[in-house]
């Protein structure tokens, strides 16, 4: 799939980390992007759209990453999730993967992170 | 880091404004050092020796180098003051002939203020890295002897990783003032985190208005114009990075695991502990940041 194509969802509870990876992103070409604020809305994202690619914070407010993934693996097995946060413990690392989450970004986000793992997955990246 | 530390020596001293240290502190890289401060600084000569050094350079009317009168009258070894021209200049020692230019310290001032300076704060003189720490350790634990006699380790931890991020994300311009103990505390702009585990501690970053756009602005690389919610949420998310950082060093260090909940803001709120509030403010030169501890 080209990225230009791709639909892609941001769960973070900050305001300003969801505006900086959605300046990211726009700057790569990707006009479709979805935002929830925690957990909860992630998961109801997901379901109303059927998101490609979500990048998704651990520790938010209402249902944390952990749970989100969990419940987001229950509506599609195959979701492709990467996680975006300032915790890289190896235990909650460990506990992702597990879930089910497929790459992790260490806080602060940079663009040449999202990138790579963007040009990993779709054609005609930046 | 020991720019910062020294910049809250001079103050505590009452001998220079914060406005004087903190222009020193954005001026310093550009000087480079005098040989003679140099030397006090590493134990090789006395302050009367440096000062008859400079009296006789100033009657050779700046013709000879230092080095080599001091060399000839037997201060130094040649060994010596090679060592001198190839270390690694400390950069409060570069804050303070900033000062002495500036004419908010005279040349025997600064001179006096380093020799007790090391001395109050038992600084190892001619470092390498594991001294580095040894004096950093020292250096947090004097800042705090005046609030906590005995500091836990952990905090040390916390507040040296502390420093490092706001160097890293904010700028190293920066001066601690001297922490105090409350148990109220009303927050203007202000973030807070819990961390849960066996270091459990609650923290807290506040500020006015205009330090909060103008740490926002330095931290997400954007130029803000008003106190909005993007701005708010910047000091939230340098609390959760700085927090994340340091469970992460915690558990690979120590092997603690430790849980953070998520950031809450806590604009306009009261405070209050039973027991303490370590209160340490830091000056930056746009304003000033307010660091709040709850263990």
């Amino acid at each position: 799939m080209n990225l230009k194509d791709a639909k892609i969802l941001i769960s973070d509870d900050s305001i300003l980390v969801r505006s900086q990876l959605k300046d990211i992103l726009s700057s790569m070409g990707v006009s479709s992007i979805i935002e929830a604020s925690n957990g909860q809305e992630a998961v109801e994202r997901y379901q109303e759209h059927s998101p490609d690619i979500v990048f998704l914070d651990i520790i938010m407010p209402v249902k944390d990453g952990h749970a989100a993934i969990s419940e987001i693996k229950e509506i599609n097995p195959d979701a492709d999730i990467v996680i975006v946060s300032s915790v890289g413990t190896q235990s909650q690392l460990r506990q992702a993967i597990q879930l089910g989450a497929k790459d992790f970004i260490q806080k602060p986000v940079n663009s040449w992170q999202i990138e790579s793992i963007l040009n990993d997955r779709f054609e005609g990246g930046a | 880091m020991y720019a910062q530390f020294f910049g809250n020596y001079l103050l505590s001293k009452h001998i220079v404004t914060a406005e004087q240290v903190i222009q020193a502190m954005e001026e310093q890289h550009i000087r480079h050092l005098k040989l003679g401060t140099l030397a006090i600084h590493a134990g090789f000569m006395t302050l009367a020796q440096v000062d008859n050094v400079l009296m006789r350079q100033s009657q050779m009317q700046g013709r000879r180098r230092f080095g080599e009168i001091a060399v000839e009258a037997g201060y130094l070894t040649n060994e010596q003051l090679e060592e001198l021209l190839n270390q690694q200049i400390p950069i409060y020692l570069l804050i303070g002939e900033r000062l002495v230019e500036n004419g908010a310290l005279t040349e025997t001032q600064l001179e006096e203020l380093i020799l007790s300076y090391q001395k109050e704060n038992e600084l190892l003189q001619l470092e390498n890295a594991s001294t580095h720490q040894q004096n950093l350790d020292a250096l947090f634990r004097n800042l705090f002897l005046i609030t906590f006699s005995d500091i836990p380790d952990y905090l040390v931890k916390y507040l040296s990783l502390m420093f490092n991020n706001l160097i890293r994300l904010i700028g190293e311009d920066f001066m601690p003032l001297n922490p105090i103990l409350c148990q109220e505390y009303i927050t203007n702009h202000c973030y807070g985190q819990i961390i849960n585990g066996e270091h459990s501690l609650t923290s807290y970053m506040d500020m006015e208005e205009d330090a909060a756009i103008a740490f926002a602005s330095r931290f997400a690389d954007r130029e803000f114009k008003v106190c909005d919610e993007y701005v708010q949420a910047a000091i939230g998310d340098f609390l959760n990075i700085h927090n994340g950082l340091f469970t992460v060093n915690v558990s690979n260090e120590d092997s603690v695991e430790l849980q953070l909940n998520p950031t809450v803001n806590l604009e306009n709120t009261m405070l209050s502990s039973t027991s303490n509030i370590l209160h340490l403010p830091i000056i930056y030169p746009f304003g000033k940041l307010n660091i709040l501890i709850k263990l």
